[in-house]
Protein backbone atom coordinates (compact mmCIF):
# COMPACT_ATOMS: atom_id res chain seq x y z
CA UNK A 1 0.00 0.00 0.00
CA UNK A 2 2.48 2.47 0.92
CA UNK A 3 4.46 1.82 -2.79
CA UNK A 4 1.28 3.09 -4.18
CA UNK A 5 0.39 5.86 -1.82
CA UNK A 6 4.03 7.50 -2.44
CA UNK A 7 3.82 6.27 -6.50
CA UNK A 8 0.56 8.66 -6.47
CA UNK A 9 2.01 11.17 -5.02
CA UNK A 10 4.95 11.15 -6.76
CA UNK A 11 2.84 11.46 -9.85
CA UNK A 12 0.62 13.96 -8.78
CA UNK A 13 1.30 15.68 -5.74
CA UNK A 14 3.60 17.97 -7.26
CA UNK A 15 6.07 17.61 -3.84
CA UNK A 16 9.57 19.02 -3.29
CA UNK A 17 11.72 16.55 -3.36
CA UNK A 18 11.41 12.65 -3.63
CA UNK A 19 8.62 10.33 -1.94
CA UNK A 20 11.20 7.75 -1.57
CA UNK A 21 12.35 10.34 1.29
CA UNK A 22 9.09 11.09 2.53
CA UNK A 23 8.71 10.87 6.70
CA UNK A 24 5.37 8.30 7.28
CA UNK A 25 4.46 11.68 9.26
CA UNK A 26 6.21 14.64 6.78
CA UNK A 27 3.69 17.08 6.70
CA UNK A 28 3.13 17.42 2.55
CA UNK A 29 1.22 20.63 2.99
CA UNK A 30 4.62 22.01 4.16
CA UNK A 31 6.12 20.23 1.07
CA UNK A 32 4.14 21.91 -1.12
CA UNK A 33 1.07 19.84 -1.80
CA UNK A 34 -1.85 22.33 -3.16
CA UNK A 35 -5.40 22.62 -2.95
CA UNK A 36 -5.85 21.51 -6.99
CA UNK A 37 -2.92 18.68 -6.14
CA UNK A 38 -4.57 16.86 -3.07
CA UNK A 39 -7.63 16.79 -5.43
CA UNK A 40 -5.82 14.61 -8.18
CA UNK A 41 -4.13 12.42 -5.36
CA UNK A 42 -7.60 12.10 -3.71
CA UNK A 43 -9.11 11.15 -6.98
CA UNK A 44 -5.83 9.04 -7.69
CA UNK A 45 -5.85 6.84 -4.95
CA UNK A 46 -9.67 6.59 -5.53
CA UNK A 47 -8.49 4.41 -8.95
CA UNK A 48 -5.37 3.16 -7.69
CA UNK A 49 -7.34 1.13 -4.89
CA UNK A 50 -10.58 0.91 -6.21
CA UNK A 51 -12.10 3.13 -3.16
CA UNK A 52 -14.56 5.93 -2.85
CA UNK A 53 -13.68 8.59 -0.09
CA UNK A 54 -16.81 9.14 1.98
CA UNK A 55 -18.05 12.64 1.77
CA UNK A 56 -16.78 12.91 5.64
CA UNK A 57 -13.56 12.56 4.69
CA UNK A 58 -13.18 15.05 2.19
CA UNK A 59 -10.97 17.15 4.29
CA UNK A 60 -7.26 18.48 3.94
CA UNK A 61 -5.94 16.38 7.26
CA UNK A 62 -7.20 13.52 5.28
CA UNK A 63 -4.37 13.37 3.15
CA UNK A 64 -2.17 15.73 5.46
CA UNK A 65 0.70 12.76 5.52
CA UNK A 66 1.61 8.99 4.21
CA UNK A 67 0.24 7.88 7.33
CA UNK A 68 -2.61 9.92 7.42
CA UNK A 69 -3.75 8.69 3.96
CA UNK A 70 -2.42 4.49 5.03
CA UNK A 71 -5.11 5.35 7.40
CA UNK A 72 -7.69 6.33 5.13
CA UNK A 73 -7.57 4.59 2.44
CA UNK A 74 -7.84 1.10 5.11
CA UNK A 75 -10.16 2.49 6.29
CA UNK A 76 -12.28 3.02 2.94
CA UNK A 77 -11.11 -0.60 2.43
CA UNK A 78 -12.22 -2.36 5.11
CA UNK A 79 -15.98 -0.54 4.77
CA UNK A 80 -16.29 -0.92 1.67
CA UNK B 1 -38.38 13.08 5.81
CA UNK B 2 -36.56 14.64 2.90
CA UNK B 3 -35.93 17.79 1.96
CA UNK B 4 -35.68 19.17 5.49
CA UNK B 5 -32.19 19.95 4.90
CA UNK B 6 -31.99 23.75 3.10
CA UNK B 7 -30.13 23.89 0.11
CA UNK B 8 -27.22 26.02 -0.16
CA UNK B 9 -26.27 27.29 -3.89
CA UNK B 10 -22.25 27.69 -4.28
CA UNK B 11 -20.79 29.12 -7.10
CA UNK B 12 -17.66 27.53 -7.44
CA UNK B 13 -14.33 29.33 -8.37
CA UNK B 14 -10.86 27.88 -8.61
CA UNK B 15 -9.31 30.95 -7.07
CA UNK B 16 -11.93 31.21 -4.17
CA UNK B 17 -12.22 28.96 -1.00
CA UNK B 18 -10.97 25.52 -1.30
CA UNK B 19 -14.22 22.98 -2.02
CA UNK B 20 -13.12 20.54 0.65
CA UNK B 21 -12.94 23.51 3.39
CA UNK B 22 -16.55 24.83 2.10
CA UNK B 23 -18.22 21.43 1.80
CA UNK B 24 -16.98 20.91 5.52
CA UNK B 25 -18.59 23.44 7.07
CA UNK B 26 -21.77 22.84 4.81
CA UNK B 27 -22.03 19.42 6.01
CA UNK B 28 -23.73 20.25 9.06
CA UNK B 29 -26.56 22.79 8.23
CA UNK B 30 -27.08 22.34 4.68
CA UNK B 31 -27.02 20.38 1.28
CA UNK B 32 -25.01 21.93 -1.67
CA UNK B 33 -25.47 22.53 -5.24
CA UNK B 34 -22.60 23.27 -6.42
CA UNK B 35 -22.45 25.96 -9.99
CA UNK B 36 -20.14 25.08 -11.98
CA UNK B 37 -19.07 26.01 -15.32
CA UNK B 38 -17.05 23.04 -16.78
CA UNK B 39 -15.49 24.86 -19.38
CA UNK B 40 -14.27 27.25 -17.59
CA UNK B 41 -12.17 24.88 -14.94
CA UNK B 42 -8.57 24.82 -14.46
CA UNK B 43 -8.74 21.23 -13.21
CA UNK B 44 -11.39 19.27 -14.78
CA UNK B 45 -11.03 16.81 -12.34
CA UNK B 46 -12.40 19.31 -9.93
CA UNK B 47 -16.35 18.18 -11.13
CA UNK B 48 -15.64 14.69 -9.98
CA UNK B 49 -14.94 15.87 -6.54
CA UNK B 50 -17.95 18.38 -6.26
CA UNK B 51 -19.90 15.65 -7.03
CA UNK B 52 -18.93 13.71 -4.22
CA UNK B 53 -20.00 16.38 -1.99
CA UNK B 54 -23.42 17.58 -3.55
CA UNK B 55 -25.36 18.47 -6.47
CA UNK B 56 -23.59 19.87 -9.47
CA UNK B 57 -25.20 21.57 -11.90
CA UNK B 58 -22.83 22.75 -14.96
CA UNK B 59 -23.84 25.34 -16.72
CA UNK B 60 -21.83 25.59 -19.22
CA UNK B 61 -22.89 27.11 -22.58
CA UNK B 62 -26.19 27.63 -20.64
CA UNK B 63 -27.58 31.72 -20.42
CA UNK B 64 -28.12 32.85 -17.03
CA UNK B 65 -32.47 32.07 -17.62
CA UNK B 66 -31.68 29.01 -18.59
CA UNK B 67 -29.33 28.52 -15.01
CA UNK B 68 -31.65 29.97 -13.16
CA UNK B 69 -33.77 28.11 -13.87
CA UNK B 70 -31.80 24.56 -13.69
CA UNK B 71 -30.82 25.90 -10.28
CA UNK B 72 -34.42 26.65 -9.18
CA UNK B 73 -36.03 23.31 -9.80
CA UNK B 74 -33.46 22.16 -7.15
CA UNK B 75 -34.83 24.44 -4.44
CA UNK B 76 -31.93 26.78 -3.22
CA UNK B 77 -32.82 28.52 -0.28
CA UNK B 78 -29.67 30.77 -0.56
CA UNK B 79 -26.94 31.37 -2.33
CA UNK B 80 -23.28 31.65 -1.86
CA UNK B 81 -20.49 33.60 -3.50
CA UNK B 82 -16.81 33.75 -2.62
CA UNK B 83 -14.67 35.05 -4.96
CA UNK B 84 -14.84 38.31 -7.26
CA UNK B 85 -15.13 36.84 -10.83
CA UNK B 86 -18.67 34.56 -9.89
CA UNK B 87 -19.82 37.89 -8.05
CA UNK B 88 -21.77 38.77 -11.31
CA UNK B 89 -23.12 35.78 -11.77
CA UNK B 90 -24.31 34.91 -8.77
CA UNK B 91 -26.35 38.31 -8.83
CA UNK B 92 -27.56 37.03 -11.80
CA UNK B 93 -28.97 33.72 -10.55
CA UNK B 94 -30.08 35.45 -6.87
CA UNK B 95 -32.09 37.86 -8.58
CA UNK B 96 -33.80 35.44 -11.25
CA UNK B 97 -34.51 33.45 -8.17
CA UNK B 98 -35.92 36.17 -5.50
CA UNK B 99 -32.34 35.01 -3.74
CA UNK B 100 -30.71 37.38 -1.15
CA UNK B 101 -27.39 38.72 -2.68
CA UNK B 102 -26.02 41.82 -4.07
CA UNK B 103 -28.18 42.77 -7.44
CA UNK B 104 -26.40 43.46 -11.02
CA UNK B 105 -25.89 47.28 -10.25
CA UNK B 106 -23.90 46.55 -6.82
CA UNK B 107 -21.96 43.91 -8.11
CA UNK B 108 -20.99 46.29 -10.86
CA UNK B 109 -20.23 49.12 -8.37
CA UNK B 110 -18.38 45.81 -6.21
CA UNK B 111 -16.06 44.77 -9.10
CA UNK B 112 -15.02 47.93 -10.80
CA UNK B 113 -12.94 49.86 -8.98
CA UNK B 114 -13.66 53.52 -11.35
CA UNK B 115 -17.24 52.88 -10.90
CA UNK B 116 -17.18 52.29 -7.36
CA UNK B 117 -15.24 55.17 -6.83
CA UNK B 118 -17.18 57.36 -8.22
CA UNK B 119 -20.44 55.73 -5.71
CA UNK B 120 -18.19 56.79 -2.87
CA UNK B 121 -17.77 60.30 -4.24
CA UNK B 122 -21.31 60.91 -5.02
CA UNK B 123 -21.94 59.70 -1.29
CA UNK B 124 -19.74 62.25 -0.01
CA UNK B 125 -16.55 59.76 0.60
CA UNK B 126 -13.43 61.50 0.36
CA UNK B 127 -11.89 59.88 -2.61
CA UNK B 128 -8.28 60.49 -4.30
CA UNK B 129 -8.35 61.73 -7.85
CA UNK B 130 -8.81 59.04 -10.48
CA UNK B 131 -8.48 58.26 -14.26
CA UNK B 132 -9.07 55.31 -16.07
CA UNK B 133 -6.27 54.06 -18.77
CA UNK B 134 -8.08 52.42 -21.53
CA UNK B 135 -7.02 48.74 -22.19
CA UNK B 136 -3.91 48.93 -24.46
CA UNK B 137 -3.06 52.29 -23.58
CA UNK B 138 0.80 53.49 -25.02
CA UNK B 139 2.65 56.32 -23.27
CA UNK B 140 0.78 59.57 -25.44
CA UNK B 141 -2.66 58.04 -24.18
CA UNK B 142 -1.94 57.66 -20.74
CA UNK B 143 -0.23 61.04 -21.02
CA UNK B 144 -3.56 62.21 -22.08
CA UNK B 145 -5.59 60.57 -19.44
CA UNK B 146 -3.87 61.34 -16.58
CA UNK B 147 -3.20 65.19 -17.67
CA UNK B 148 -5.01 65.88 -14.52
CA UNK B 149 -3.36 63.72 -12.19
CA UNK B 150 -0.88 64.28 -9.70
CA UNK B 151 1.98 62.38 -8.98
CA UNK B 152 2.58 59.84 -6.73
CA UNK B 153 0.02 57.48 -8.05
CA UNK B 154 -0.43 53.89 -8.04
CA UNK B 155 -1.89 51.99 -11.09
CA UNK B 156 -3.64 48.82 -11.14
CA UNK B 157 -6.05 46.97 -13.51
CA UNK B 158 -9.93 48.12 -12.69
CA UNK B 159 -10.98 44.72 -12.35
CA UNK B 160 -7.96 43.22 -10.19
CA UNK B 161 -7.76 41.27 -6.88
CA UNK B 162 -4.85 40.84 -4.98
CA UNK B 163 -2.82 43.26 -5.87
CA UNK B 164 -1.99 41.41 -9.08
CA UNK B 165 -0.16 44.26 -11.59
CA UNK B 166 -0.52 46.94 -8.53
CA UNK B 167 2.48 49.10 -9.08
CA UNK B 168 3.71 52.60 -7.41
CA UNK B 169 3.93 55.39 -9.80
CA UNK B 170 6.76 58.02 -9.09
CA UNK B 171 5.98 59.77 -11.67
CA UNK B 172 4.86 59.51 -15.55
CA UNK B 173 8.30 57.86 -16.31
CA UNK B 174 7.43 54.84 -14.35
CA UNK B 175 4.08 54.41 -16.00
CA UNK B 176 5.98 54.52 -19.60
CA UNK B 177 8.22 52.12 -18.27
CA UNK B 178 5.25 49.68 -17.22
CA UNK B 179 3.21 49.83 -20.37
CA UNK B 180 6.47 49.04 -21.85
CA UNK B 181 6.37 45.57 -20.28
CA UNK B 182 4.29 42.98 -20.30
CA UNK B 183 1.37 42.56 -17.57
CA UNK B 184 2.18 38.87 -15.65
CA UNK B 185 -0.71 37.46 -17.65
CA UNK B 186 0.52 37.94 -21.33
CA UNK B 187 -0.55 39.89 -23.67
CA UNK B 188 -1.60 43.77 -23.44
CA UNK B 189 -2.91 45.51 -20.78
CA UNK B 190 -6.00 45.48 -19.34
CA UNK B 191 -8.01 48.29 -18.54
CA UNK B 192 -6.35 50.18 -15.86
CA UNK B 193 -7.15 52.70 -13.24
CA UNK B 194 -4.66 55.33 -11.96
CA UNK B 195 -5.02 57.32 -8.50
CA UNK B 196 -3.38 59.49 -6.25
CA UNK B 197 -1.49 57.93 -4.02
CA UNK B 198 -2.88 58.27 -0.26
CA UNK B 199 -0.29 58.92 1.97
CA UNK B 200 -0.23 56.93 5.40
CA UNK B 201 -0.40 58.34 8.97
CA UNK B 202 2.80 57.90 10.76
CA UNK B 203 2.42 54.18 12.18
CA UNK B 204 2.68 54.08 15.95
CA UNK B 205 4.45 50.35 15.74
CA UNK B 206 6.31 49.66 12.35
CA UNK B 207 5.77 46.34 12.39
CA UNK B 208 2.17 47.10 11.35
CA UNK B 209 1.05 48.70 7.94
CA UNK B 210 -0.89 51.89 7.68
CA UNK B 211 -3.58 50.13 6.54
CA UNK B 212 -6.72 47.34 7.60
CA UNK B 213 -9.76 46.00 6.73
CA UNK B 214 -13.28 45.76 8.06
CA UNK B 215 -15.33 42.89 8.18
CA UNK B 216 -19.02 43.23 7.40
CA UNK B 217 -22.23 41.42 7.34
CA UNK B 218 -24.96 42.89 5.77
CA UNK B 219 -28.73 41.51 6.45
CA UNK B 220 -31.59 44.00 4.33
CA UNK B 221 -28.79 46.89 4.12
CA UNK B 222 -27.82 46.36 8.12
CA UNK B 223 -24.86 46.68 8.25
CA UNK B 224 -22.68 44.67 11.16
CA UNK B 225 -19.08 44.89 11.69
CA UNK B 226 -17.75 41.17 12.96
CA UNK B 227 -13.98 42.63 13.26
CA UNK B 228 -10.86 44.69 12.10
CA UNK B 229 -8.46 42.70 10.61
CA UNK B 230 -4.71 44.31 10.68
CA UNK B 231 -1.54 44.20 7.97
CA UNK B 232 1.97 43.89 7.80
CA UNK B 233 3.67 46.15 5.96
CA UNK B 234 3.77 44.98 2.38
CA UNK B 235 6.03 43.82 0.50
CA UNK B 236 7.27 45.93 -2.45
CA UNK B 237 5.46 47.68 -4.01
CA UNK B 238 1.76 46.34 -2.80
CA UNK B 239 2.33 42.96 -2.10
CA UNK B 240 0.45 41.99 1.44
CA UNK B 241 1.76 39.60 3.74
CA UNK B 242 -1.51 38.48 5.17
CA UNK B 243 -3.80 39.68 7.82
CA UNK B 244 -4.35 39.10 11.61
CA UNK B 245 -6.91 39.91 13.84
CA UNK B 246 -7.89 42.08 15.39
CA UNK B 247 -5.88 45.15 14.07
CA UNK B 248 -3.19 47.21 16.33
CA UNK B 249 -5.81 50.01 16.24
CA UNK B 250 -5.74 52.69 18.98
CA UNK B 251 -9.46 51.91 20.96
CA UNK B 252 -10.17 55.51 20.12
CA UNK B 253 -9.40 55.09 16.77
CA UNK B 254 -12.17 52.22 15.71
CA UNK B 255 -15.14 54.63 15.70
CA UNK B 256 -14.07 56.13 12.75
CA UNK B 257 -13.01 53.28 11.05
CA UNK B 258 -16.45 51.21 11.56
CA UNK B 259 -18.28 54.28 10.21
CA UNK B 260 -16.03 55.04 7.33
CA UNK B 261 -16.45 51.26 6.02
CA UNK B 262 -20.29 51.49 7.44
CA UNK B 263 -20.71 54.82 4.96
CA UNK B 264 -18.80 52.76 1.89
CA UNK B 265 -20.71 49.87 2.11
CA UNK B 266 -24.08 51.65 1.94
CA UNK B 267 -22.80 53.90 -0.77
CA UNK B 268 -21.91 51.25 -2.77
CA UNK B 269 -24.94 49.64 -2.37
CA UNK B 270 -24.54 46.83 -0.28
CA UNK B 271 -27.46 45.04 1.07
CA UNK B 272 -26.55 41.26 1.55
CA UNK B 273 -23.93 39.21 2.14
CA UNK B 274 -20.12 39.76 3.81
CA UNK B 275 -18.10 42.58 2.67
CA UNK B 276 -14.22 43.32 3.20
CA UNK B 277 -13.47 47.18 3.32
CA UNK B 278 -10.14 47.97 2.99
CA UNK B 279 -9.26 51.33 4.75
CA UNK B 280 -5.85 53.30 4.88
CA UNK B 281 -4.94 55.39 7.97
CA UNK B 282 -4.09 59.29 7.01
CA UNK B 283 -3.35 61.69 8.68
CA UNK B 284 -6.99 63.43 7.70
CA UNK B 285 -8.43 60.33 9.09
CA UNK B 286 -9.36 56.92 7.81
CA UNK B 287 -9.53 56.69 3.97
CA UNK B 288 -11.77 54.15 1.78
CA UNK B 289 -9.41 52.21 -0.23
CA UNK B 290 -12.24 49.30 -1.86
CA UNK B 291 -15.12 47.69 -0.42
CA UNK B 292 -14.98 44.14 -1.61
CA UNK B 293 -18.22 42.28 -1.66
CA UNK B 294 -17.30 39.26 -0.21
CA UNK B 295 -15.50 37.49 2.76
CA UNK B 296 -11.71 38.26 2.31
CA UNK B 297 -9.11 35.95 1.59
CA UNK B 298 -7.70 34.73 4.89
CA UNK B 299 -10.64 36.52 7.16
CA UNK B 300 -12.18 33.02 8.20
CA UNK B 301 -9.17 31.57 9.26
CA UNK B 302 -8.06 34.51 11.29
CA UNK B 303 -11.19 36.17 12.61
CA UNK B 304 -12.59 32.87 13.47
CA UNK B 305 -9.05 32.43 15.45
CA UNK B 306 -9.37 35.50 16.99
CA UNK B 307 -13.05 35.16 17.87
CA UNK B 308 -14.05 31.88 18.11
CA UNK B 309 -16.69 32.69 15.54
CA UNK B 310 -17.68 30.03 12.79
CA UNK B 311 -17.03 32.81 9.97
CA UNK B 312 -17.55 30.41 7.23
CA UNK B 313 -20.94 28.98 8.39
CA UNK B 314 -21.99 32.08 9.91
CA UNK B 315 -21.50 33.09 6.13
CA UNK B 316 -23.89 30.13 4.87
CA UNK B 317 -26.37 30.79 7.63
CA UNK B 318 -26.53 34.47 6.58
CA UNK B 319 -26.93 33.37 3.05
CA UNK B 320 -29.54 30.74 4.02
CA UNK B 321 -31.51 33.64 5.59
CA UNK B 322 -30.04 33.39 9.59
CA UNK B 323 -30.03 36.86 11.58
CA UNK B 324 -26.89 37.83 12.60
CA UNK B 325 -25.35 36.64 15.91
CA UNK B 326 -24.34 40.00 17.16
CA UNK B 327 -24.34 43.46 16.79
CA UNK B 328 -20.81 44.62 16.58
CA UNK B 329 -16.86 43.77 16.61
CA UNK B 330 -17.30 40.27 18.26
CA UNK B 331 -14.97 40.28 21.26
CA UNK B 332 -11.20 38.91 20.46
CA UNK B 333 -9.57 36.53 23.08
CA UNK B 334 -6.02 36.21 21.16
CA UNK B 335 -4.42 37.55 17.84
CA UNK B 336 -5.61 35.36 15.02
CA UNK B 337 -3.25 35.28 11.93
CA UNK B 338 -2.06 34.11 8.36
CA UNK B 339 1.17 35.33 7.67
CA UNK B 340 2.80 34.86 4.06
CA UNK B 341 6.24 35.25 2.95
CA UNK B 342 6.94 37.05 -0.41
CA UNK B 343 10.03 36.63 -2.63
CA UNK B 344 12.14 39.75 -3.65
CA UNK B 345 10.97 41.86 -6.21
CA UNK B 346 14.39 40.91 -8.33
CA UNK B 347 13.79 37.08 -8.19
CA UNK B 348 12.52 34.93 -10.86
CA UNK B 349 13.02 31.43 -9.19
CA UNK B 350 12.74 29.53 -5.68
CA UNK B 351 16.05 27.24 -5.08
CA UNK B 352 15.78 25.92 -2.03
CA UNK B 353 13.58 26.75 1.10
CA UNK B 354 15.01 26.19 4.67
CA UNK B 355 13.87 26.13 8.29
CA UNK B 356 9.71 25.25 7.85
CA UNK B 357 10.37 22.64 9.99
CA UNK B 358 11.68 25.28 12.81
CA UNK B 359 8.80 27.51 12.37
CA UNK B 360 6.22 24.73 12.27
CA UNK B 361 7.54 24.58 16.12
CA UNK B 362 7.06 28.26 16.99
CA UNK B 363 3.90 28.49 19.87
CA UNK B 364 0.67 28.76 18.20
CA UNK B 365 1.60 27.74 15.01
CA UNK B 366 -1.07 25.51 13.75
CA UNK B 367 0.01 25.21 10.11
CA UNK B 368 2.93 25.45 7.35
CA UNK B 369 2.23 25.74 4.00
CA UNK B 370 4.42 25.44 1.07
CA UNK B 371 3.41 26.98 -1.66
CA UNK B 372 6.16 27.70 -4.21
CA UNK B 373 8.29 24.74 -4.21
CA UNK B 374 12.05 24.90 -5.15
CA UNK B 375 12.56 25.16 -8.96
CA UNK B 376 8.97 27.21 -9.14
CA UNK B 377 8.99 30.35 -10.94
CA UNK B 378 8.23 33.34 -8.94
CA UNK B 379 6.68 36.51 -10.31
CA UNK B 380 6.15 40.02 -7.90
CA UNK B 381 3.86 40.87 -10.23
CA UNK B 382 0.97 38.31 -9.79
CA UNK B 383 0.71 40.42 -6.63
CA UNK B 384 -0.03 38.91 -3.01
CA UNK B 385 -0.82 35.44 -3.95
CA UNK B 386 2.55 34.88 -5.25
CA UNK B 387 3.57 34.03 -2.16
CA UNK B 388 6.17 31.44 -1.05
CA UNK B 389 4.66 29.54 2.36
CA UNK B 390 2.15 30.83 4.97
CA UNK B 391 1.67 30.44 8.50
CA UNK B 392 -1.79 29.54 9.89
CA UNK B 393 -1.92 30.13 13.77
CA UNK B 394 -2.45 32.44 16.76
CA UNK B 395 -0.61 34.52 19.12
CA UNK B 396 -1.29 35.99 22.46
CA UNK B 397 -1.12 39.10 21.54
CA UNK B 398 0.57 41.37 19.00
CA UNK B 399 3.60 41.18 20.85
CA UNK B 400 3.22 37.28 20.28
CA UNK B 401 2.42 38.06 16.70
CA UNK B 402 5.55 40.01 16.43
CA UNK B 403 7.55 37.63 17.56
CA UNK B 404 6.14 34.97 15.16
CA UNK B 405 7.10 37.68 11.95
CA UNK B 406 10.92 37.51 13.80
CA UNK B 407 10.89 33.51 13.61
CA UNK B 408 9.61 33.80 10.12
CA UNK B 409 12.40 36.02 9.13
CA UNK B 410 15.69 34.51 11.15
CA UNK B 411 14.70 30.57 11.01
CA UNK B 412 13.15 30.77 7.67
CA UNK B 413 15.81 31.16 4.63
CA UNK B 414 14.66 30.94 1.00
CA UNK B 415 17.52 31.01 -1.52
CA UNK B 416 16.36 32.67 -5.20
CA UNK B 417 17.70 32.51 -8.53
Amino acid sequence: MDETIRSVLAEHGGLAGETTDLGDDDDLYRLGLSSHATVNVMLALEDAFSIEFPDEMMRKSTFQSVAAIRAAVTEVMGEQ
Amino acid sequence: MTGARPVLAIVHDDSGIVPMVLAATARERCDVVWIVDAADLEQPATVRLLRKMGTVLDIAGMTHDAAAEALGALGPGGIFVHADATLALGAALAGRLGLAFHDEDTVARLTDKPAQRAALRRAGLPVPRWAVLPAGAGAAEADAALADLEFPAVVKPTAGAASRDTVYLEGRADLHALLAQEPSRGGIWPAMVVEEYLAGAPRPDPAFADYLSVESVVVDGRVVHAGLSGRFPPAEPFRELGLFVPAALPPDAVGGVLDAAGRAIAAVGVRFGFCHTEIKLTAAGPRVIEVNGRLGGAVPEALGRATGLDVLGLAMDVALGAPVPFDGPVPTTRVGYFATAAAPRWARRVERVDGLDALSEFPGVESVELKRRPGDEVDWRQGSLGYVYSVLGTAPDHEGLKALKRSMAEDVVITYA
